[in-house]
């Protein structure tokens, strides 16, 4: 190879990808060859070049996307069937194609009597004593408490909705995040792979939760990211109520349920805080009102965990939405 | 914290960034769906190229005096370098779950005491090699003996 | 090694979207979306439109086609063999796209905030690398975001081994050129 030019080889000589005697041959060769070393530097100015390319997030819509257009596909595909079948029965055909339109699967229901699925507009409702289960879909399990009473408002395989209206449910999702929800009237629980209780009466007061995963609680653009062990109280009209873990100090706890209430105890929240209530303080930086406070929350916060490599102060001060995220999953290291 | 405390944080880090060594956090830690329903989670610090890390995990336990270990899968997250462990050892008896890293020459270890609700940081140990037999020994009897 | 790889955990979703069950598409979706974007977005210039656009044919082709995977083959070297085909067939559809002569690069040397100048770094990169012809702009994205081995790109682009790494040889030495105004900060940047 002394003799012959590496140029073609240089890309893999660069990456590591030549076989050990190939490597060495490439070695030998350069150490004699000016015009290969002066290629070799090329590639390595292009490599590092491509590195700048940064991995960019796939918008929300492509997979909304996605879903109508498998949604207009199956939706073609029951309807040539039906059409088939109208050349010999077309009255009845036409009515069962009429019926089968109707958006959505049925989900089965265990431990009503009178009720074995329920299909999107049904209610659901457990007397004083009863119990019941519902299969939604092929992605978990829902579980109604005594006095709960709900109604399936989607269900489609990439939308499965529910909407609380009053008592308690527990449930435990397998699907990817972002396929099953449920409404209250203080907002919705998004599942993002979970497993969780969600408690609420009819103006939506309760509380949120988490056994299993990650859910988001959303309203009105306002979000509360409840992790596994934690939980956040839900009220009528307001923003969702900054998540906590179960085991905070009561003391903390308390001056939490006075910050959500009227903006007050921060002096309180900060001083009782532990390392994994970084979670707590994480949500407080952006529902501070004031620049003064968003500064205590920040400087109680990084005496428990160090800024990620490329989150500055400045970011987070400025509530630089992808530096808040890197900051929260490195956190999530320390809980 | 002044800045002097942060200023020490700070390159406490980036020289423990140097050393090859393992991180534990409960499951959410990943961000991963799939990965929600793991004992506990955990990466490589210190590992130029965490895809190409090594990993073995094993429960090790004491069941009616009997020291018993049960080979367990690691679950990689869909970041390079992160994995999950699943509970998939008796529930009785004392059991701590040994990881064994390897990252090009370096090699990391920790014996994981593993709760109710996730992994006790407190209770396990992180060693910059593989436990030994007589490491493990030892930190079963501590955990019984709690 | 006891260790489920992220093959082994696609199997499982591959099953699930063979049975037509849409969740096994989500799961593959959630785990591939990003890198297929990202491909398409720099392919197509940083056009986010059509790189939505790609990214949503790709997935409609992949369950309309999943019967056709055969499981003795890598499931992400039929994945970005779908992609290379999408980008190509839409590439031809499209109006003539730039060429490295034609690219106006700016010097950063000046630009006063750091922040601001690695964005037009990047962007100067991003102009590069579509200007690349597609053969190899393809091999480079894939190896990038996917970091597939040269035998996995060879398998998506239906070439040879040695035709791969000829084109990222070639393809880094054009980009090298191309970059000429800044290749200061890439000699600097160790």
């Amino acid at each position: 190879m002394e003799n012959t030019h590496i140029s073609e080889l240089l890309a893999a000589y660069a990456e590591g990808e030549l076989a050990a005697p190939e490597h060495a041959l490439a070695d030998a060769h350069l150490a004699v060859c000016a015009e290969c070393r002066a290629g070799l530097e090329d590639v390595s100015i292009g490599l590092r070049a491509v590195a700048e390319l940064p991995l960019t997030t796939a918008p929300d819509a492509v997979w909304n996307a996605i879903g109508r257009e498998l949604d207009r596909r199956a939706d073609r595909r029951r309807a040539a069937r039906w059409l088939a079948a109208a050349a010999a029965l077309l009255i009845v055909a036409t009515a069962v194609w009429y019926v089968r339109r109707t958006p959505g699967e049925r989900w089965e229901v265990e431990g009503i009597a009178s009720l074995h699925s329920v299909g999107v507009g049904d209610w659901i409702e457990t007397g004083p004593m009863a119990e019941a289960k519902i299969k939604v879909g092929s992605i978990g399990t829902v579980d109604m408490t005594p006095h709960t009473r709900l109604r399936v408002i989607t269900a489609k395989p990439l939308e499965h909705r529910l909407s609380l209206v009053s008592g308690r449910i527990h449930a435990r999702i397998t699907a990817p995040p972002r396929l099953f929800f449920v409404d209250t009237a203080a907002g919705a629980a998004v599942d993002l792979g979970c497993e969780y209780d969600l408690v609420c009466d009819r103006e939506g007061n309760g509380y949120l939760r988490v056994m299993q995963g990650w859910v988001s609680y959303e309203w009105q653009g306002k979000e509360s990211l409840v992790p596994a062990g934690a939980s956040c109280r839900t009220r009528a009209g307001h923003a969702p109520g900054t998540p906590f873990f179960d085991d905070a100090p009561a003391g903390f706890s308390e001056a939490l349920a006075r910050f959500d209430g009227d903006g007050s105890a921060l002096p309180a929240l900060l001083a009782t805080a532990r390392q994994r209530d970084t979670l707590t303080l994480w949500h407080l930086l952006t529902r501070v009102t004031t620049e003064a406070d968003r500064l205590r929350v920040f400087e109680r916060m990084v005496s428990f965990a160090p800024l990620p490599p490329g989150v500055s102060r400045d970011h987070v001060l400025s509530l630089d939405r992808a530096a808040l995220r890197q900051w929260r999953e490195e956190l999530a290291w320390t809980w | 914290m002044s800045k002097f405390a942060l200023l020490v944080f700070v390159i406490s880090v980036a020289a423990r960034g140097e050393t090859f060594s393992l991180q534990i956090a409960s499951a959410v830690a990943s961000q991963s769906f799939r990965l929600k329903s793991s004992a506990f989670v955990f990466r490589s610090v210190g590992c130029a190229d965490p895809a190409k890390m090594d990993v073995v995990a094993k429960a090790e336990g004491r069941v009616n005096g009997q020291r018993r270990t049960v080979p367990l899968k690691t679950v990689n997250a869909q970041v390079p370098g992160v994995f999950g462990v699943y509970r998939e050892w008796p529930s009785d008896g004392v059991w701590i779950v040994n990881l064994a890293a390897k990252c090009a020459d370096a090699s990391a270890g920790a014996l994981v005491a593993v709760g109710e609700h996730g992994p006790n940081r407190e209770a396990s140990k992180f060693l910059p090699r593989v436990a030994s037999e007589a490491e493990i020994d030892a930190a079963l009897r501590e955990l019984g003996a709690k | 090694m006891p260790t489920l790889n992220r093959r082994e955990t696609d199997d499982e979703f591959i099953a699930a979207c063979r049975r037509g069950d849409r969740a096994g598409l989500a799961a593959l979706y959630q785990a591939h979306k990003d890198k297929v974007y990202s491909i398409a977005l720099h392919f197509f210039h940083g056009d986010a439109a059509l790189a939505a656009d790609i990214t949503q044919q790709v997935f409609l082709k992949l369950i309309t086609g999943i019967g056709q995977f055969r499981g003795d083959a890598v499931f992400t070297t039929w994945l970005y063999r779908l992609v290379a085909n999408t980008c190509i067939d839409a590439s031809r559809r499209r109006k003539p796209e730039v060429s490295v002569a034609d690219l106006h690069l700016a010097s950063t040397a000046s630009s006063p905030a750091a922040e601001w100048e690695r964005k037009r770094l990047t962007e100067t990169v991003q102009a590069a690398v579509a200007a690349l012809p597609e053969p190899f702009r393809l091999a480079v994205l894939l190896r990038h975001f996917e970091e597939l081995s040269y035998e996995e790109i060879a398998a998506a682009l239906e070439c040879s081994t040695g035709t791969v790494a000829s084109r990222l040889s070639r393809a880094h030495r054009m980009l090298a050129e191309a970059l000429a105004p800044v290749r200061s900060w890439f000699e600097t940047k160790e």
